[in-house]
Order: C-alpha cells, then structure tokens, then sequence
C-alpha cells in the first residue's frame, strides 16, 4: 500500500479549501460567544509574540529594563486574559452541549489546551525570578515529589522549567490548538440545541 | 462537506476579519492593563542576603543540617532515604521511586563549602580535622550542646554569633567561618555547584540553593505577603496582583478536610485535581453530566435569534 496515495486520497476527498476557510456560515452562527474562540486565540498570539522577545533579551532585561517591564506585563496580563476568555470560551461551549453530533475530538483538544495550558502558566510562575517563583518551587516540589514526578518534572529545576515553558509546552498546544480548529472546520458549527432531537 | 452546516441557511461571514478584530481587542485590553497595573516585581531571595539580615538563624539552620534535623534532611525520597511522606492508600509513588534528586545537607550545606573555603582560609583545615577524627559521640555532644546553646541564648555582636561557652568542639568556629562565607555571598555559589546537573564551569540549576532557603527563610516573607498555603496562597500573586485563579478548585481542596487534615493532602488533592481533569475532557460521554445543557436553557439564550426567526416562519 502506498500510503502518500492513500493520505493523499482521504484528504482529497474529505477536506476542501471552502470546508477550511468558509467565507459562508450558517445564520445560527450569529452572537457574541462565537467571539471567545478568537479571543482566546488572540491572547495566545500575544503570549507568544511577548514571550518571544523576552526569550530572546532575557530575564535580567524584562526583570529590570523599562521595556523589558512592559513585555514582562503584556506577558502577564495576556496570561490572564488568555484564562478568562477560555473559560468564556469553555463555557458557552458546554451550554451549547458542542461535542454533539461527531465533535467529540473538538470538545477532547480543547479541554487538553486548557490542562496542557494550566502546566503552561504554572511552569512560567516557576521562572520569573522573584521571590514569588522561589516560594512556588519550594511549595510545588512536595506535591510533584509525592506524585514521584520528579524525574519528569523537577519544580526546583531552573533550566527544565524553561524548556518545558517555553519550547516543550508551548509546542503542545499549537499542536494540539491545530487539531482543535481543523476539528472545528472538519465538521462545522455545531448546529442548535433542536427540541424535538434532545 | 462532513458538517452539517450546510443543512442550514447561510450567510456572509469573514473569519480572517473576526480573528483579526479578536486579536486586537485583546491587544488594546492587554496594553491598558499592562500600562495601568504593570506587573507584580519581587527581588528574588538570597543566601547572601539571609546570613547578613538573619545570622543567628542562618547559624541554626546550618547546626540542623549537621545534626541532619532540617527539614530537607528528613525529607526522604526524592531527596534522601528515609520514610516518604505521602500516600494514596497506602501507594507512595515517591516511595516506590526512591531517592532520584539525592542531597546529602549534612555534606552539601555544611562538610563541602567549609572543603571550599579552606582552600582560600587555611585557618579551617585543623578544624575539620578535629571534627573528622573525633568519636562520632563526641562529635554528636559538640553538635547537640551549641545547637542547644545557639537556640536558647545567642546573640549577635561584632560580626560574630555568640553564645555562653561550653563544650562544643571546633563546632563554633565552623559555623562562624560558614556564616563569613554565606555573608559574602560566596555560600551560595559554592553550595549551588553541587546541584544536579551543574559541574564547574555552567550552572544552569538551583536546586541546592532553593532547598537550602526553603523552610523558614522563605516561609517568613511568605506569610508576610499572604502566600501561605492556609492563606489561600495556591491562588495569589504577590502585592494583590491576580493570581492564577484557575486553580482554584485546586487550591479550595487544601481548606476542605480530608485534604486539610491529612499528611498525605498534596497527593490527595492532585490525584482529586487529575480525576476532575478526566471527567472534564470525557463529559460528553458521562450520563446525566452531559444532560445539563439541555436542563439549563442556556443555549435558547445563544440561539434566540435563530429560534425566533424559526417561529416566525
């Protein structure tokens, strides 16, 4: 079996460019909740283009700089945000039951986005370099310690907390966030709650 | 088309619009709030600092890491052997796994650095070899008598911690030439060579530094900013600045018993933590969890104008 033919093929027929990106949806899809998805996704372009340039001057320049402050702040702030309109998100999903009708796998990414991104925003509590980060370390070492986490994931480990921030994680949730809204387009809005199929 | 949109009427709709203006109402949010509230900045806390501010309680901490009474040195695995502290009936993880991230505070905090400084201090040498070649028994009466004596009438004067005299030993100029060396600063660096992972030349982790401030040092500026664990800490930043408040079911399970009242309430409260995550990510498929949609009519809010336009027709 030749299997580009065969991936080839499935895409071929499944996915169309007008499926991806419709520039046509259904009249239902019309009220401000369909707003938290990009919301969400807007603070996570944010997270990373922030996270980026303080990656890349290092935390002495956004500890102490003016600039790096500010991007140290929009980092701050976009975490935030990111949570608030996720749960947003999250939530209007859950009310509108959005995994009907084959959209378990859309329902499934995105509560992995949320968990993966807890880890997230907690690793990046661990390596902001005030006394707040030494604090979390010596308090978050008992609970990874008891769970005998520690090979995997050692709080108390400066350089392993980075990595896992700023590559390994971030890395998860773009995979994943991927899958999310191919998921999304594959099968469509998830239509109106129909009284007479509940 | 696998969707069923298309069963429905359409209408115009510009996604790469709506993504772009989502992009940049969160930008505008993000830069005011940014711009009013800044961003929590706490200098972080050091051994250098600590022996300057505190030196009589540097002195103790460093007498429990030889009498091997500190917390780090009862900890047992990851860090030592010894009993594990936690476990899920009767199920310690960190038991079964063992000591992985060893330290040894007895040599790590007190034997190594003073080896260290005697390479720079000949003074220490005869030191350590009075302590060395002792009995273990008299070694162990040194220890006990000036930690006694240092936690019962010590003072600070001219640099020096004092006591009342008595039989200790080389112990009392140990710790002094040790609290000498944790003023300078160079305390921190030479215990922090020892952590995993470090060797001579590049330090990328500071475990031994951590472990050696965590406990009471932390612990008190902790309390002062609101941090602790029964003061909701789970959930705080420093300075009253939001903290990550989605955690907070997490963070409620600590002030709950059993978790509050139990030794093993880390565990407890993340094996808790880990069930609510599975019943998140699998509730559509869970009976009468995935029926609350349709109970509470929260949806015929979102689709009013559908179910409207519907009745109309």
């Amino acid at each position: 079996m030749n299997l580009t033919t065969k991936i080839k093929k499935e895409i071929s027929e499944n996915i169309d460019f007008d499926q991806m990106l419709p520039d046509k949806l259904p009249v239902y899809v019309s009220s401000f909740v369909y707003m938290f998805g990009s919301l969400t996704l807007g603070a996570l372009i944010i997270l990373i283009i922030s996270g980026v340039i303080m990656v890349w001057q290092g935390p002495i320049w956004y500890e102490t700089s003016s600039v790096g402050l500010i991007f140290r702040s929009i980092h701050f702030w976009g975490a935030q945000v990111f949570f608030f309109f996720m749960i947003l998100h999250f939530l209007s999903n859950f009310f509108i039951a959005g995994w009907r009708e084959g959209r378990i796998l859309t329902w499934i990414t995105g509560a992995l986005i949320f968990v993966v991104s807890i880890i997230e925003a907690f690793s990046g509590f661990l390596i902001g370099g005030g006394f707040y980060a030494q604090w979390n370390q010596v308090q978050a070492k008992d609970v990874f310690s008891a769970l005998g986490a520690t090979p995997i994931f050692n709080v108390l480990n400066n350089i392993q907390m980075l990595g896992f921030h700023i590559i390994i994680l971030p890395l998860v949730i773009v995979i994943l966030l991927v899958l999310h809204l191919f998921f999304i387009r594959y099968k469509g809005v998830v239509p109106p709650i129909d009284n007479e199929r509940k | 088309m696998k969707g069923s949109e298309k069963l429905y009427k359409m209408k115009e709709a510009d996604l790469v619009k709506e993504v772009s203006i989502g992009f940049l109402i969160v930008l505008v949010l993000v830069l005011i709030l940014s711009f009013i509230f800044k961003s929590p900045v706490e200098n972080p806390i050091s051994v250098h600092q600590y022996a300057n501010k505190y030196p009589i309680s540097f002195d103790r901490v460093e007498m429990r890491n030889l009498l091997g009474t500190s917390q780090i040195s009862q900890y047992g695995p990851p860090f030592n052997k010894g009993a594990p502290q936690q476990n899920l009936f009767g199920v310690s993880p960190e038991g079964i796994l063992g000591v992985l991230t060893p330290i040894n505070p007895k040599y790590a905090y007190v034997i190594y650095p003073l080896k260290q400084e005697a390479k720079v201090n000949k003074s220490i040498t005869p030191l350590l070899t009075e302590y060395n070649n002792a009995l273990p028994s008299v070694r162990h009466l040194w220890e006990n008598n000036y930690y006694k004596a240092l936690s019962t009438n010590a003072y600070y004067v001219n640099g020096r911690v004092e006591t009342v005299s008595g039989n200790y030993g080389p112990i009392p100029q140990m710790i002094s030439d040790l609290l000498t060396f944790g003023k300078s600063g160079l305390f921190a660096r030479t215990i922090n060579a020892l952590s995993p992972g470090n060797n001579n030349v590049y330090s990328y982790n500071f475990e031994n530094r951590l472990l050696f401030l965590q406990g009471s040092p932390l612990a008190k500026i902790a309390q002062k900013q609101g941090l602790l664990g029964t003061q909701w800490g789970i959930l705080k930043e420093i300075d009253s600045y939001p903290g990550p408040w989605w955690l907070g079911f997490y963070g409620s399970l600590y002030h709950i018993p059993p978790y509050s009242t139990s030794n093993s309430g880390d565990l407890m409260a993340f094996s808790t933590f880990i069930v609510a995550f599975l019943i998140f990510i699998f509730l559509p498929f869970i009976p009468g969890l995935n029926k609350i949609p349709y109970i509470v009519p929260v949806y015929k809010i979102i689709w009013r104008r559908y179910y409207n336009e519907k009745k109309q027709l």
